[in-house]
């Protein structure tokens, strides 16, 4: 059985910053000894505009929802997007193998399985090992953050299809030739 | 139970039928042929689009170098991923020595190859085969008392921040101090990078 020794008590206390330590509205050039490799192999941060279809168009799932994909991560099988169900719908049982993070931007929306109800800016977070089966009785926007595969089950309980990082790329670049609009390298991390 | 007098038959079908459903886990991998089995991939154009395969690094020092890393040890790069701040080494320690205290803000795995290596900070020591994690927020002083030092290999993600023996800060290492490290011993020493090494 590891255990962890005393250890010795540090030469000064350092006391917690409390807020931002500069409050002024301008790039502060900070000291870094590797910026030539950061700026050689970094893939970079990026925006991805939310409010219009510029960046990403509303993609179909299904008659009542639609995916706006946001972003592709095929190193580590994350995908982000938002989920818009148009009005009171399901997204019907599936299990996930991964860990999830969304936000209600919209509406609202609910599990039958849990017992509460997600309202615009409550945060849900779900993970590895749970089924369950989303409901909107009022229609709703979720933003989400998702890693790993979705299993999907029909209403008797048979499997149908795994949803990962793969599908919803082809889930994006389907509609995008189907309909003509070009593929934005910007979804992918 | 009162259940099993008053409808012993219907509670016998339910339960078996419970019990045909409850999936069975996989005892042992369901395929020993030793071939390539297609496998269903409806996204392959995707996958072989962006995805990777993956990669090898040979024993051999032409597929990576032993950089010096001070006079008593050295390390043999093995990966790194810009996207996850992930690197992966070897780290040899020739001789009885240390690997001044430092402190992790990310978490570690790491494998004793030879020799031992410990902590000043744990009870511990990890040998040849040995298997050990690190993480956030843990301050340590890795020691080697084995004349022949230590090997271990560690995957490691995020900062460490090294201070020197009066509790000074004096530099966080991460990803790109690592690629740094590997990149100028090899402009140095005029050997090609092994773009394997970049995952």
């Amino acid at each position: 059985m590891a255990t962890i020794l005393e250890p010795p008590v540090a030469p000064t206390e350092r006391k917690p910053m409390t807020a931002p330590p500069s409050q002024k509205a301008e790039v502060v050039d900070v000291p870094f000894a590797y910026r030539d490799i950061v700026s050689r192999l970094s893939p970079g941060g990026r925006y991805i505009d939310g409010q219009t279809d510029v960046d990403s168009p509303w993609v179909p799932f299904g008659e009542k929802a639609a995916i706006k994909h946001l972003a592709f991560d095929v190193r580590q099988g994350i995908f982000s997007n938002i989920l818009w169900i148009k009005e009171p719908g399901v997204i019907g049982t599936h299990l996930h193998r991964g860990t999830i993070l969304m936000v209600c931007l919209e509406g609202t929306v609910k599990y039958l399985e849990y017992d509460w109800v997600a309202q615009p800016h409550g945060v849900i977070f779900e993970v590895p090992g749970e089924s369950h089966t989303l409901v909107t009785d009022t229609g709703v926007k979720l933003f989400g953050w998702m890693q790993g595969p979705i299993d999907f089950y029909d209403e008797h309980g048979t499997f149908v299809d795994t949803t990962d990082v793969w599908w919803f790329i082809n889930h994006y670049e389907t509609y995008c030739r189907e309909n003509g609009i070009p593929i934005n390298p910007k979804l992918y991390l | 139970m009162a259940t099993e007098a008053i409808i012993p038959e219907a509670l016998e079908a339910e339960q078996a039928e419970q019990q045909a459903r409850k999936p069975s886990p996989m005892k042992a991998p369901p395929s020993s042929a030793y071939k390539i089995v297609p496998v269903t991939e409806m996204y392959g154009d995707l996958i072989r689009k962006y995805g990777s395969e993956g990669s090898y690094v040979g024993a051999s020092e032409a597929d990576s170098p032993w950089v010096p890393f001070g006079d008593n040890a050295a390390i043999r790069h093995l990966a790194f991923d810009v996207k996850n701040n992930v690197y992966c080494n070897i780290l040899w320690i020739k001789g009885p020595g240390v690997i001044g205290t430092h402190k992790h803000r990310g978490m570690v795995w790491a494998v004793g190859m030879e020799g031992s290596f410990r902590y000043l900070e744990y009870d511990w020591v990890c040998r040849a085969g040995e298997f050990i994690t690190e993480m956030p927020g843990a301050a340590h002083t890795l020691v080697t008392d084995d004349p022949n030092g230590m090997k271990a290999l560690f995957w490691m993600q995020g900062a460490n921040e090294f201070y020197d023996e009066n509790g000074n800060f004096v530099e966080t290492l991460d990803v790109w101090w690592f690629m740094n490290h590997y990149e100028t011993y090899c402009a140095e020493q005029g050997l090609p990078i092994n773009k394997a090494l970049y995952l």
